[in-house]
């Protein structure tokens, strides 16, 4: 099944004003009202949670309604129809996409990706032995650069059946685990996308049911941390991070937000093909991450201390 | 004692953080209803280091009948701080006790 990734999640949520606010902050462009996008066209669309046009909500506190899946081209949506037609309603839709919803109860979509391909500058570091990665006089510390999410990299999903779901993912549309925390989850990609995950999910009570979190890729570790600290100087809460995974070796780092799920930022993702061995590990603080940091207020050293000349 | 601020410091029917830790997280929340004052420990029951709002002093939902957490959208009774809907289902938010003496705020009042 030639999946690339998450598309777009559409939400319907409680606080229209505050989330449109925290997405428009968090760097994502206001295509349409309510339509907020990353540089390569994937994203996150909002509307009011009692809006007949949204797909029905879960019985729980997730305000997200639907995760709508790209594929490759036409060929690729009308295997998937196939093949989920065989035990479930398949919706078509005009705009050619399909609907249905997955073996957990989550409202599912497909449709040809809206994916831009990229064509921009990876994060340039100079490296001793290596050659430089910016030219002389070119700086590195640019307060004042733009960081926006380049593309959604990952969605994670409280399920209470997690066994249930992955099998889905895996048997039914091809997903590939890359890596698995004993107990509580696969790291799953599609079959078109090389990243080391698209889809986690986390075992948790049926009442829990929903959306842990979203992440978007950004350039590097640099521009990861120039939004983070943006978001935190416009107020809004951190959760966790900045850090770095140890499965999947991306940075990390975490928000609150007003559509009730964590919003990640994250950088520098490994990439795997079909040669890889699975690794699986104990979830634990160690396993979690290989380092992590808290923001902190500014602060400069100086000479003497505050009152000596 | 410690008086935490004014009471007009908070929004009427609106909340307000306070008591920040050295790294400028506010560590309690207040719920200001007409003259009456709810407070709560910063930290959603899920894990124990879960802050509840999405901003500085923003921990309500839309039409602040309820404290939210920004983690997963959990839903919690201003009155008594139990969660009605959401991950921490029948769990409770760590009530404080504080009072109004004159404009201020103040809590642990005896």
């Amino acid at each position: 099944m030639r999946i690339l990734g998450p598309d777009e999640l559409i939400f319907g949520v409680d606080n229209l004003e505050a989330s449109a606010a925290f997405l428009r902050d968090y760097g994502l462009d206001e295509s349409e009202p309510g339509r907020f996008l990353a540089l390569d066209g994937t994203g996150i669309s909002i509307k009011e949670k009692h809006d007949p046009s949204l797909p029905p909500p879960l019985p729980t506190a997730t305000m997200l309604r639907q995760t709508i899946w790209g594929v490759e081209d036409d060929d690729a949506l009308s295997e998937i129809e196939a093949e989920l037609s065989k035990d479930r309603e398949v919706t078509r839709h005009e705009d050619g996409s399909i609907s249905c919803k997955d073996d957990s109860n989550f409202e599912i979509a497909f449709r040809v990706t809206k994916r831009k391909l990229l064509n921009l500058p990876p994060e340039l570091i100079n490296s001793p032995g290596a050659e430089p990665g910016r030219a002389a006089n070119v700086i590195g510390a640019n307060e004042d650069a733009e960081a926006k999410p380049r593309t959604m990299s990952h969605i994670v999903f409280f399920t209470p059946d997690m066994e249930k779901m992955s099998k889905f993912y895996i048997e039914r549309l091809g997903f590939v685990v890359t890596d698995r925390f004993t107990n509580t989850g696969p790291f799953l990609r599609p079959q078109s996308n090389d990243d080391h995950h698209v889809l986690f999910m986390i075992q948790t009570p049926d009442y829990m049911q929903g959306l842990e979190h979203v992440a978007f890729h950004m350039q590097g570790p640099t521009e990861l941390m120039l939004a983070g600290s943006r978001m935190v100087k416009k107020g809004y809460e951190s959760f966790w991070g900045p850090g770095r995974h140890k499965f999947g070796s991306n940075w990390f780092w975490y928000f609150n937000s007003p559509l009730g799920t964590h919003v990640e930022y994250d950088a520098d993702m490994d990439k795997h093909d079909g040669e890889w061995i699975a690794r699986e590990a104990q979830l634990s603080k160690e396993a979690s991450q290989m380092f992590l940091f808290e923001n902190v207020e500014k602060w400069a050293p100086g000479g003497p201390p505050p009152g000596k000349k | 004692m410690t008086i935490l601020c004014k009471l007009l410091d908070i929004p009427d029917g609106g909340s307000l953080g306070v008591s920040p830790n050295a790294r400028g997280r506010d560590q309690i929340v207040l719920i200001r209803k007409g003259a009456d004052v709810f407070a709560y420990r910063n930290n959603c029951p899920h894990y124990d280091r879960a802050p509840l709002g999405w901003k500085k002093d923003e921990f309500l939902n839309k039409d602040q009948n309820r404290i939210m957490c920004a983690a997963h959208g959990a839903l919690f009774r201003i009155e008594d701080g139990e969660c009605v809907v959401g991950p921490c289902l029948g769990q409770k938010l760590e009530k404080l006790s504080v009072g109004v003496i004159g404009d201020d705020v103040v809590l642990n009042v005896s």
